[in-house]
């Protein structure tokens, strides 16, 4: 009997068609990792911490407050610039996902592993516009940073991660595959924009929609996350910048 | 060297199809099996390295995944009806409409579907679904019998001669 009944749910089983599994597991590594570092740092915590002393203006940090400057796409090498994110229409953004190209799977120049500084100063670079502060890093080699940008609204987080997983060998060479994710049930995820790029480097941006609001569009999450010079490995000039700017920056957790 | 991440990537690529197909025989909904899996594939990577020193890595996949939608059953508990009869009294009564094993299984309460499941799509043995369920054997034996007899009586008369051959 028993096998009669394997055989029935099998039977029923193969007769459906199931939907193509798509990206399940890397969702689920995405996710988990994710989730590992918000535990790892006690992030909520730090968060709800650091926006009610900027209420107060109560918080120097060692590094201080620094005007971030205006993009100047003119001053990066033709192929540094991502393309796409320029001239893709909003509603592109309205998708689950979409392919930024950049014109070259990873930005040229000699690559040295990359430190929380370096991070630092790329975010400074490709962020709009605002008054930033409250820099944090992860502690030990996790490459996870975070900062708060006031662009006249008020101060709100972002955080960015980078990680290498396997390559991925179905994409096409020189495009970043973008994953934009709402979590409108819970606004301390808020937004997230996930860059995956053909070489395995998957750089994940937050943007926690509470309280307040998160703190860049769309677009511009997009083009923070899809910039071809994240990296495990990032350019040597913006190492040794990173090195002379921050120096010392709070430890978070 | 593997780190636990590429471990995780391999094995979670080698069983996601399998786990996808115990949820949607848990749930009949490819969707929702396919959150269901995606959950349970994230529970899984938090918790991979306790998960590595199991003696069964899928039978501790499928741990998850079944808490992961035992968990999703009593959410949803609050705003929706259980289906504890058929809906449609004419479903049962057409000859031209016959009752799969899965819409019988749907009959069954979310435990007791796991149990058969487990038991006669995953081929665990009665010891095994107990672990997994973390419910006494006597229970899984009895549930069991209990869940036989309930699909013997849905089932259409085609499949019912399966069964008592």
């Amino acid at each position: 009997m028993t096998e009669d009944l394997r055989a029935l749910l099998r039977a029923d089983l193969y007769a459906e068609r199931p939907p193509p599994l798509g990206d399940v597991v890397g969702a689920a590594i995405r996710d988990g990792r994710r989730l590992r570092r918000k535990r790892r740092l006690g992030v909520f915590g730090t968060f709800a911490a650091m926006i009610a002393l900027a209420g107060v203006g109560a918080v120097v940090l060692r590094d201080g407050p620094v005007a971030v400057r205006p993009q100047a796409p003119a001053a990066l090498p033709p192929q540094n610039v991502p393309a796409a994110p320029a001239t893709a229409p909003m509603a592109a953004l309205k998708a689950r996902t979409l392919t930024v190209h950049s014109g070259t799977e990873r930005a040229d120049g000699n690559r040295t592993k990359a430190t929380s500084g370096a991070m630092l100063v790329l975010m400074l670079q490709l962020l709009p516009p605002g008054r930033t502060s409250h820099y944090g890093v992860a502690a030990d080699d996790d490459l996870h940073v975070q900062l708060s940008l006031d662009d006249g609204r008020g101060p709100a987080m972002i955080r960015v991660a980078v990680a290498r997983n396997a390559p991925v060998g179905d994409k096409p060479p020189g495009a970043a595959f973008v994953t934009i994710s709402e979590h409108s049930a819970d606004c301390r995820l808020g937004t997230t924009v996930d860059a995956q790029w053909p070489d395995g480097t998957l750089v994940e941006v937050d943007l926690p929609a509470c309280p307040g609001r998160p703190a860049l569009t769309p677009d511009e999450a997009v083009r923070l996350a899809a910039d071809p010079r994240w990296g495990v490995t990032m350019a040597e000039d913006l190492v040794a910048e990173g090195t002379q700017r921050f120096p010392a920056v709070p430890v978070l957790g | 060297m593997m780190t636990d991440d590429d471990e995780f990537a391999e094995f979670a690529n080698a069983h996601a199809e399998r786990l996808r197909n115990t949820a949607f025989m848990l749930c009949h909904d490819w969707h929702l099996a396919q959150d269901l899996t995606q959950t349970a594939l994230t529970k899984l990577f938090l918790s991979w390295r306790r998960a590595v020193q199991a003696d069964n890595l899928v039978a501790y996949a499928q741990k998850i995944l079944l808490r992961v939608w035992l968990d999703h059953r009593r959410r949803r508990s609050s705003t929706e009806s259980t289906p504890g009869v058929l809906h449609e009294p004419a479903y049962r009564e057409s000859h031209e409409l016959r009752l799969t094993m899965l819409d019988a299984l749907a009959q069954l309460p979310a435990r007791d579907r796991a149990i058969v499941i487990l038991r006669y799509f995953e081929d665990y043995s009665v010891e095994q679904v107990a672990d997994v369920l973390e419910l006494p054997v006597s229970i899984v034996k009895s549930q069991t019998r209990r869940s036989l007899t309930k699909l013997r009586e849905l089932l259409a008369a085609d499949q019912l001669a399966l069964f008592a051959g």
